[in-house]
């Protein structure tokens, strides 16, 4: 079995709200998967899921091939990092850490000592009184000890200053090439995470838009530039993503990247500024709902 | 990385252990709460004349006052394991909805039974002070203090009501975790039943459940109306999510 995680068009309800609108997806074992997508989107309602904390309005989702919800094999072999985490207070960090040795088979304690010392934490320190960086890093060092088949961090970098983001992915990184395992990361920002994911997951109003490796959506699209006329012909028939009017006639459009030899010479002929897009430039224009952009709210 | 396969049982048994570490701090709530019903019970709880060519008349204290406060204490402690703060506590270890309730349970039973026993030793240090601060004070003791035996079954008794009391709180707890709703549907109906006729009808009922002469038909009862009430609980919740 190579698959981690399957979902059939799962759909989930909160009262009146649809958080997921039968979203389907199915993600590999031993990979790292990035879940983006703008606010609201889902991410967290789909992982939730996936951690069997929630259930599923409609539709069906199998992890390890057992539906997660009240499923002890699947909670063993899970760890669920969010940024809202609340850890017992009854029990210092480093206590915290003992139990997740007795809990988790794979646990290693270790690691888990060294990273406790490496971020400056010390024996007595109780969860809820650490600072909003403090208390995320922490809640990251229990999922890498954890080293559960099954890894999903939920923003786990809320609040951490940028050395202590490095370094949590550094050690994500490293501990995963060491000890391969699914994982699933969810962030807003796709382009501190890039480098460190195979695939990624985007969503948009509670579907799967795009499912790919993230080599393949650095190429996924690419931005033209140029005066309006030029610029507008050159876009006939291809598939537009996003266009941007410029200033004094000028036009910025992205497309999806199927553009051959004879367009780029075509764009070269009318000097048209032909570039490639960010891997996280597309996620922001592929799941931009609003017309034009927070430009045309002050225009 | 290949799956782990974990038995029901050793998680609970994991979970329990878990509890046991983290709520330590129920225990210094159970010393303060028995210290205040000690101190309360220091002015006696009645007191009685004799008369004929003397007249004898004495105090009468009892820990009657610890196991009351005692019984609160397990009730309040109870609802607290129901809360959605402390059900999030057990999902972020290895966990599913029903070794969580079990485990709880199981909690609530030896955490009964600990408090039971301090609460009729309670008793005999009520005895001690009373004798260190009257040096004149004849005692006579009585109930649960007098040799090891009564002790014993003054013991197993006060740990099954307090159990009982754990079992009504867990209960309480889970419905309100169930919907809000019933954090003023119970207390309402709790008054309402107790200063309604009803609480005189069904006083007999009460007599008969839980003034029992037999000790094991009180275990029998007490322990099968505490599953009844851990059970209906689990049921409720078997299906809550966590957020």
């Amino acid at each position: 079995m190579t698959t981690a995680v399957q979902c059939r068009e799962i759909t989930k309800t909160y009262k009146n709200k649809r958080a997921l609108n039968e979203l389907s997806c199915t993600i590999e074992k031993n990979k790292i998967t990035g879940i983006i997508g703008r606010n609201g989107a889902g991410k967290t309602t789909l992982l939730n899921m996936i951690a069997g904390h929630r259930r599923v309005t409609d539709g069906e989702i199998q992890v390890f091939g057992a539906n997660p919800f009240n499923s002890l094999t699947v909670s063993a072999n899970i760890v669920f990092i969010n940024d809202t985490m609340n850890l017992p207070n009854g029990l210092t960090c480093l206590e915290i850490l003992e139990e997740g040795q007795n809990f988790y088979r794979n646990w290693d304690h270790e690691l888990a000592g060294r990273l406790f010392e490496y971020f400056g934490f010390t024996r007595h320190d109780i969860h809820e009184r650490l600072s909003k960086g403090k208390r995320s890093m922490f809640n990251a060092i229990f999922g890498l000890a954890s080293r559960s088949p099954l890894t999903i961090f939920d923003e786990p970098t809320t609040g951490m200053d940028e050395a202590v983001r490095k370094d949590f992915y550094r050690a994500l990184l490293k501990d995963y090439i060491a000890h391969p395992r699914t994982v699933l990361l969810s962030s807003h920002h796709l382009s501190e995470i890039e480098d460190l994911l195979e695939d990624v997951l985007l969503i948009k109003n509670g579907r799967e838009h795009l499912h790919m490796p993230v080599s393949d959506l650095k190429e996924y699209a690419v931005s033209i530039q140029g005066s309006e006329r030029a610029v507008t012909n050159w876009l006939g028939g291809k598939n537009i993503i996003a266009r941007r009017s410029g200033p004094a006639g000028r036009l910025y459009a992205v497309v999806e990247n199927t553009i051959h030899d004879t367009h780029i010479k075509e764009a070269r002929e009318k000097q048209l500024d032909l570039s490639p897009v960010s891997a996280s430039d597309v996620c922001v224009y592929l799941t931009d709902e609003r017309k034009g952009g927070i430009d045309d709210v002050f225009e | 990385m290949s799956l782990n396969e974990i038995s029901t049982g050793d998680v609970i048994k994991k979970q329990i252990i878990y509890k046991m570490r983290t709520y330590k701090g129920a225990f210094t709530t159970l010393m303060f709460v028995q210290l205040l019903g000690i101190l309360f019970s220091l002015g006696g709880t009645g007191s009685f004349s004799m008369g004929g060519i003397y007249t004898v008349a004495g105090t009468q204290y009892s820990s009657m006052t610890v196991i009351i406060f005692t019984g609160i204490w397990a009730f309040v402690t109870a609802v607290l394991l129901t809360t959605k703060e402390d059900r999030k506590h057990d999902f972020v270890f290895v966990t599913n909805r029903l070794t969580s309730n079990v485990s709880n349970a199981v909690f609530l039973g030896i955490i009964s039974v600990i408090s039971g026993i301090t609460a009729i030793l309670s008793g005999f240090l009520l005895a001690v002070i009373l004798i260190l601060i009257n040096s004149e004070i004849i005692l006579h003791l009585g109930g649960g203090m007098y040799g090891v035996s009564t002790a014993a079954a003054g013991i197993f008794s006060t740990s099954l009501y307090i159990l009982m009391a754990a079992a009504l709180g867990y209960l309480a707890g889970s419905a309100v975790q169930l919907h809000p709703v019933m954090k003023v549907v119970i207390p309402a109906a709790f008054f309402g039943f107790l200063f309604s006729g009803w609480v005189v009808e069904a006083g007999p009922l009460f007599a008969m459940v839980f003034l029992e002469e037999s000790i094991w038909l009180f275990l029998v009862k007490m322990l099968g109306l505490a599953a009844l009430c851990f059970g209906l609980s689990a049921w409720m919740t078997d299906r809550l999510e966590v957020m």
